[in-house]
């Protein structure tokens, strides 16, 4: 074997080469120089090869060559794979856009540019979420842009791509995600610090999320009051009543074509009357005003009214929020369910 | 869902054809108007689902517009509207059954979604008749449950709310 270039560098390679044919040694001795511009499939291959038996230790003779990783390698791999160094993985990704683009070869699965999503993270480190088992549900006709997740379509473009912007993508996807659950704000949970609330959504034929919320902060999750301004809260008895007076002015006022009322008035209608457990709405807020006193919400008691409990453990069960000003409010709300338990109306 | 009476000002355009000299019928068109607007809205995401208009305050002056001829009549009036709120606790009927959850009715919101992971110790038991189980109680279509609202989002396309339930919890589930 005529000592070549290359071959004087790698004494220990001496064993492992082949024959090298005329037209390729004389290839070697034009020295082309780094980057290499004019490189064959072939060259290629054995170059990942080799770098890929050197990183992996085969050469052991050559300790010293092999440094200890830095802080950067060791961040990248998580992008790279633990196979090759970021360098060779950067190099390897320009080429593969030419010449596979060239050649027409779908990376395969062993290609280290291909982002392994089992390994990709985002860089805060954060779970990525699309890791999670999608669930499909394809049932019905509404879209479901708003809620938290998105994983699946994520999922698969970070899989498709094989080019530089695959890491975007993959950090992109996930804040994304991250922002369109900004998006549903309400969705967002004063309990912010529990990480990885995932809620599933799946209607339409986006839709395809998982669900992993902590049953614990399920039952503790306090009563939002996201009232409009210039607006009064109504109690379930209190609406039936004026409900019900519309009602009554609606079968003169229907017969005049003209005259439109919303769509969604009888099912509401029908929503409050079952909803009302009680005689009169008047007694109802009668009962409950004194508890105002003691630092009960408007909002607390309207629930209280519509939920219409017989125990007070169910109340405090119900709206968590009152559990704190316990012991200023238990005897008042005990006197007042039994009077409200004299009100209710029989079912 | 929480009712609320809410204090409301909307602009009704009034075209020339119904401004007749009779001062009573222009009130009720003003009023034809707005009912219209106010169904045709169906809700917003501030108030909630609009139920009905229910006390009419004033009508302020009206402003011509100068391109089109139509009169802009400034109304303020007081509505009756059903918001859902987060953290409430809701009762509704069982309309879909699907392996991963259940779709609910409840009042006027069609689009209440319980997963199955916050069901706990319910199985999914599919066949013909679907519904989740547990012990001794079935949770089949048209199933009366009491639920907490865990949250809901406005849906700008179909002007109507989406909420999620949860069964996690004391006194929650089939009543």
């Amino acid at each position: 074997m005529k000592p070549t270039m290359m071959q004087t560098n790698r004494p220990a390679l001496q064993g492992l080469r082949r024959e090298p044919n005329p037209a390729r040694a004389a290839l070697r001795r034009r020295r082309i120089p780094q980057p290499q511009l004019f490189l064959t499939v072939e060259m290629l291959c054995r170059g990942r090869i080799r770098r890929r038996r050197r990183l992996s230790g085969m050469y052991s003779s050559e300790g010293g060559r092999e440094t200890k990783p830095s802080a950067w390698d060791l961040w990248s791999q998580q992008f790279v794979g633990t196979g090759t160094s970021t360098r060779t993985w950067f190099q390897e990704k320009i080429l593969t856009v030419h010449l596979f683009g060239l050649l027409g070869a779908a990376p395969t699965a062993s290609a280290p540019w291909k982002l392994d999503p089992k390994q990709t993270g985002t860089p805060n480190g954060r779970q990525n979420i699309s890791a999670n088992a999608p669930i499909v549900l394809s049932d019905s006709d509404s879209d479901s842009e708003g809620f938290r997740e998105e994983p699946t379509p994520t999922h698969s473009k970070s899989n498709g791509k094989a080019s530089s912007d695959s890491l975007k993508t993959g950090g992109k996807a996930s804040s994304d995600s991250l922002k369109t659950g900004g998006k549903a704000s309400s969705f967002s949970n004063g309990e912010a610090g529990k990480g990885g609330k995932t809620f599933s959504a799946g209607k339409g034929g986006k839709g395809s999320a998982s669900t992993a919320m902590p049953a614990k902060s399920d039952a503790e999750l306090k009563l939002e009051l996201d009232m409009p301004s210039n607006s009064r809260i109504l109690m379930n008895c209190e609406a039936t009543e004026l409900l019900q007076q519309i009602h009554e002015h609606m079968a003169i006022l229907s017969e005049d074509p003209k005259i439109k009322i919303p769509e969604s008035f009888d099912r509401t209608f029908q929503f409050a009357k079952e909803g009302n457990h009680f005689t009169s709405a008047k007694s109802v807020k009668e009962v409950l005003d004194p508890l105002k006193k003691s630092g009960v919400t408007d909002g607390e008691i309207c629930m209280i009214a519509n939920i219409g409990p017989e125990t007070i453990e169910e109340v405090y069960a119900l709206v968590p929020s009152l559990k704190a000003t316990r012991s200023l409010n238990e005897d008042l709300i005990t006197e007042a369910l039994t009077a409200l338990a004299n009100i209710k109306a029989p079912k | 869902m929480v009712f609320l009476l809410a204090d409301m000002s909307w602009n009704v355009l009034i075209s020339p054809d119904q401004l007749s000299s009779k001062g009573l019928l222009l009130r009720k068109s003003i009023l034809v108007r707005l009912l219209e607007d106010i169904a045709n809205r169906k809700a917003s995401k501030e108030h909630g689902y609009y139920i009905a208009v229910n006390e009419l305050k004033e009508i302020s002056e009206g402003k011509v517009r100068e391109l089109t001829g139509d009169v802009l009549f400034p109304v303020t009036f007081t509505c009756i509207t059903l918001k859902p709120m987060k953290g409430e606790i809701l009762v509704g009927s069982v309309e879909k059954i699907l392996k991963h959850g259940v779709f609910l009715k409840s009042g006027p919101i069609e689009n209440v979604f319980l997963s199955e992971k916050t069901m706990n110790d319910y199985k999914y038991i599919g066949g013909e008749n679907p519904m989740f189980m547990k012990d001794h109680s079935k949770l089949e279509k048209d199933t009366v449950l009491r639920f907490k609202a865990m949250g809901f989002r406005w849906m700008e396309a179909d002007r109507q709310f989406q909420l999620l339930a949860t069964l996690a919890g004391d006194f929650l589930g089939p009543l």
